[in-house]
């Protein structure tokens, strides 16, 4: 009783009880003014009626588009609600939405612009392996197909080769082919995506001018000549230019993007817990 | 300065005479026409069902992946090519909210919105698939959903696609093409349609079906665009979803077909698609019962329902030539006077050609084997496996078809030119090459010429073509079928036939070319066996069966100078293991006991008609 006498007369705690009130009386009043809008407008309500009807097939009354409109803004108050408790915090996928719609933002303000011609020749001199041709090989080759054979496949093959050697004419020897008997500008590539990876090696390595082989293949046994052989090259900025402008761009617009994240990384100091201990 | 001037301007002029020589003949041009391979039936995320499938993979990912590159699958593992790289690709993305539902999961987009926006992408399947249903049911009724007509985002996502074919397009090694499907399906019947462009020009927006179901409207908007000089074909698949409606013997409306109504259909589609994931629409076995490789996967139900098929005649494209040859009889005009492709219709960006290597087509939905009824569900064998309405479908589909054209080179104009005269083939996945030639100056012994090719262009005509009647005599067959080196060997070749008898038209089947040694019965026209084998346990196929090439010069043993006919080949390769055991037995189980074990992939060439001259 005595403690209580004494802390009614007490300033402090008078001080604190009309500080409190006062207090209480202008966040009140802020609330009343503040009160956060919920906002219809004619063009979303326009949006759910059109939604309705190609549900409904017919347009909603004026009673259910008030339904509607009632349903909104419960959704409305719901979201907000669960935002201000901090529902939205834990939820994998509201996370991943919201950074998805950051991404569109940032990558949107990322504007490449174009490159300046020393640069795409900067470019072009640092990626030149890139732009140039291939090996390129020109050969003739005949064909033993094994169903004819049989047995006497390589021994059949063998004697053209002899023939072939002496000087006999190609397209008196061997059996009918579906593939072309003579290749021209072809790359290693190219000779083994209709014979064979074996084949190709096989008829790249060979000394040009002279028949070869048996070479086999999937379809049978071959003998090859290698007419030429052009070493690779590389390409004349001119003529890849539209190439090099591309990838400069391509290139470009992955380092904005990822630059423009490492800058709003640069905001947080990163925490990485892993198994072993704490890392950043 | 003058003098530089000129100098460059002499640098500019001769890099042009370059390009002009260059631009003549590509490396690899060949006279006699070379084989590529092909895919003209891809979508992307673009697509609206594709996106919704989680599929996210762009137009330029779709050619990356055709080039051979990697791809990621919605499913989280990485696609590629086994084989080497196809020769071209057309991206066919639904022209029918083109590009819209990738925008209405745009948070900065206007359409993202829309009410049920959120529903297509949650995670919720119920929820998508009844956000899914909206888009689908649009489509069957061929009305626009107002709140998802955008202009403006269509024609952008139609300039991706069609910037990207151009960019993608390497003369010489590989071929693109502006292209799009047209997705009609009245009450779900399907008349689906690929649009293909020749060239680098095509209008600001394609032909939907949501501007008109009736494919006589796209054929004369088709007509429309030749006119301002973009020429452009359309091929339609799936005959075997239309329930007896894509190949029927009467116009749209009902009123019966004329010479001008031939004439539209004929000029618009000089090609069918007789294979692709979604079944073969070769023919049915109740349309051909005496045909005994006629179920070859076989799908009997509607597109992307479980609608049951009713009529299977009018779905099929042999008897679809049938139907024709009898109008030709009868009328004298034919509306199915077609080639045939194969494809894919993968909506991953990423065909899955090979057995070994399947996929499925519909991004997440069928991305794993217990998905597609290839295995069990986890904790269920094959007895108390819960089989789903999307299991029963997705466990018929195949695996993808392959286009073969016969042209001089890689390029736009040549392929595009070898897809108007129809010189091109169809394969169930594997490269199988095959050339067909009809003529009466095709001499004995011609088989066994190295020359025989261009032997048989200058005496006869190629797959794709008329045979104009020539005396009372018969008329020879060169065929000439080569096995694909990274697939199985081949067991025989086929010709079917179908001609007119009394009006009616009739069918048979000839083996012409066997493997192993074996000759085709006199009176049965059926090889032998050749005692090809395969091990269901391991996929492994007998050692020193079939043949590597099968050739025949081949008269038609019932040949009758009067009768209207046609004539394809068929090429059939050795059994080997369908993607669903391959799937079995990486998973360690018994395959799925509903499921064939074993196929015969094959290759079918474009008719040859025989026109009798009265």
């Amino acid at each position: 009783m005595n403690f209580l006498r004494a802390a009614i007369r007490e300033p402090l705690l008078h001080f604190v009880l009309i500080g409190a009130v006062l207090f209480a009386f202008t966040a009140w009043r802020q609330h009343r003014q503040d009160a956060a809008e919920i906002r219809i407008g004619s063009g979303e309500i326009a949006q759910l009626a059109a939604f309705w009807e190609t549900q409904a097939q017919r347009k909603p009354t004026a009673e259910e588009l008030r339904g509607l409109i009632e349903e909104r803004i419960d959704e409305e108050v719901l979201a907000r609600e669960a935002v201000r408790l901090g529902l939205d915090r834990d939820d994998v996928i509201i996370r991943r939405r919201l950074a998805q719609k950051m991404a569109f933002v940032s990558d949107d303000l990322a504007v490449v612009t174009e490159p300046a011609e020393a640069e795409l020749r900067a470019y072009f001199d640092a990626h030149k392996e890139g732009y140039t041709t291939p090996d390129l090989y020109a050969l003739r080759h005949v064909f033993f197909n094994p169903d004819r054979h049989g047995m006497a496949l390589d021994a059949d093959a063998q004697r053209a080769l002899q023939r072939l050697t002496r000087g006999a004419n190609a397209n008196d020897v061997g059996d009918p082919f579906m593939l072309p008997r003579e290749l021209a500008d072809v790359s290693r590539d190219d000779i083994a995506r209709d014979f064979g990876s074996a084949f190709a090696d096989a008829v790249t390595s060979s000394m040009p001018g002279a028949w070869a082989g048996p070479v086999r293949s999937p379809f049978g046994v071959h003998l090859v000549k290698l007419e030429s052989h052009t070493p690779s090259s590389a390409a004349r900025f001119e003529d890849v230019r539209d190439r090099v402008r591309e990838a400069f761009l391509a290139q470009k617009q992955q380092e904005t993007n990822a630059a423009l994240r490492a800058k709003l990384r640069k905001q947080y100091k990163i925490v990485v817990e892993t198994a072993g201990g704490t890392g950043s | 300065m003058k003098s530089r001037s000129l100098l460059a301007a002499a640098v500019v002029a001769a890099s042009f005479a370059g390009a002009a020589l260059a631009q003549t003949h590509t490396p690899g041009y060949n006279r006699e026409r070379n084989a590529y391979f092909g895919d003209l039936h891809v979508h992307t995320k673009l697509s609206f069902d594709a996106y919704i499938f989680n599929v996210r993979a762009t137009p330029d990912d779709a050619y990356r992946y055709a080039k051979g590159e990697a791809l990621r699958h919605p499913g989280g593992y990485d696609v590629r090519l086994s084989g080497p790289p196809l020769d071209f690709l057309t991206v066919t993305d639904h022209s029918e909210y083109l590009g819209i539902v990738p925008a209405m999961n745009d948070p900065q987009h206007p359409l993202s919105k829309i009410p049920y926006a959120p529903d297509l992408f949650s995670t919720d399947r119920a929820k998508i698939t009844a956000a899914f249903q909206q888009v689908a049911a649009s489509l069957r009724e061929g009305k626009y959903l107002p709140e998802l007509k955008d202009v403006p985002t269509m024609r952008s996502a139609w300039r991706t696609v069609t910037e990207s074919a151009d960019r993608n397009y390497v003369p010489g090694k590989f071929t693109t093409f502006r292209a799009y499907e047209y997705t009609s399906a009245p009450d779900g019947q399907n008349l689906h349609r690929n649009v293909i462009f020749a060239g680098a020009r095509s209008p600001d927006l394609p032909f939907t079906a949501l501007e008109s179901q009736n494919p006589e409207e796209l054929w004369r908007w088709m007509d429309q665009q030749r006119k301002q000089g973009i020429e452009v074909l359309a091929i339609p698949h799936n005959g075997n979803g239309s329930d007896g409606r894509m190949y029927q013997r009467v116009q749209w409306d009902g009123r019966p077909m004329d010479r001008s109504y031939a004439d539209l259909r004929t000029r618009n589609e000089p090609l069918t698609e007789i294979t692709q994931v979604k079944g073969t629409s070769e023919t049915h076995p109740s349309l051909s019962p005496n045909d005994e490789w006629s179920g070859f996967e076989i799908m009997e139900t509607y597109i992307g329902s479980d609608t049951k098929v009713t009529k299977f005649a009018g779905g099929y494209v042999r008897d679809a030539l049938k139907t024709g040859l009898e109008f030709q009889q009868a009328q004298g005009f034919n509306p199915y006077h077609f080639g045939f492709v194969g494809a894919s219709d993968t909506h991953d960006a990423a065909g899955p050609y090979e057995e070994n290597r399947y996929f499925g087509k519909v991004g997440l939905l069928d991305a794993k084997p217990e998905q597609r009824g290839s295995v069990p569900a986890a904790g269920h064998t094959w007895q108390d496996n819960p089989v789903t309405a999307s299991i029963a479908r997705y466990q018929t589909w195949g695996s993808a078809g392959l286009t073969g054209v016969w042209a001089e080179e890689n390029t736009r104009e040549s392929v595009f030119a070898a897809l108007r005269r129809k010189e091109t083939f169809a394969t169930s996945g594997p490269r199988i090459r095959v050339r067909f030639f009809a003529g009466y100056e095709l001499k004995q012994g011609l088989e066994d010429q190295n020359d025989m090719v261009s032997q048989s262009y200058a005496h006869g005509v190629p797959m794709g073509s008329d045979l104009l009647q020539k005396g009372s005599g018969a008329p020879r067959f060169l065929v000439w079928a080569l096995r694909d080196p990274h697939a199985g060997w081949l067991q025989r070749v086929q010709i079917v036939k179908g001609w007119i008898e009394n009006g009616k038209a009739q069918e048979r089947v000839f083996d012409v070319a066997c493997s192993d040694g074996l000759t085709p019965d006199a009176t049965t026209h059926r090889c032998g066996d050749n005692g090809a084998t395969v091990d269901p346990r391991t996929c492994a196929v007998s050692e020193n069966k079939g043949a590597v090439e099968l050739r025949a010069l081949w008269s038609d043993p019932t040949f009758d100078a009067r009768q209207r006919a046609f004539y394809y080949v068929r090429v059939l390769e050795n059994p080997s293991c369908r993607w669903s055991t391959w799937d079995a037995i990486r998973a360690g189980v018994e395959p799925n006991p509903q499921l064939p074990k074993l196929i015969q992939e094959r290759a079918w060439s474009s008719p040859i008609w025989y026109v009798p001259q009265s």
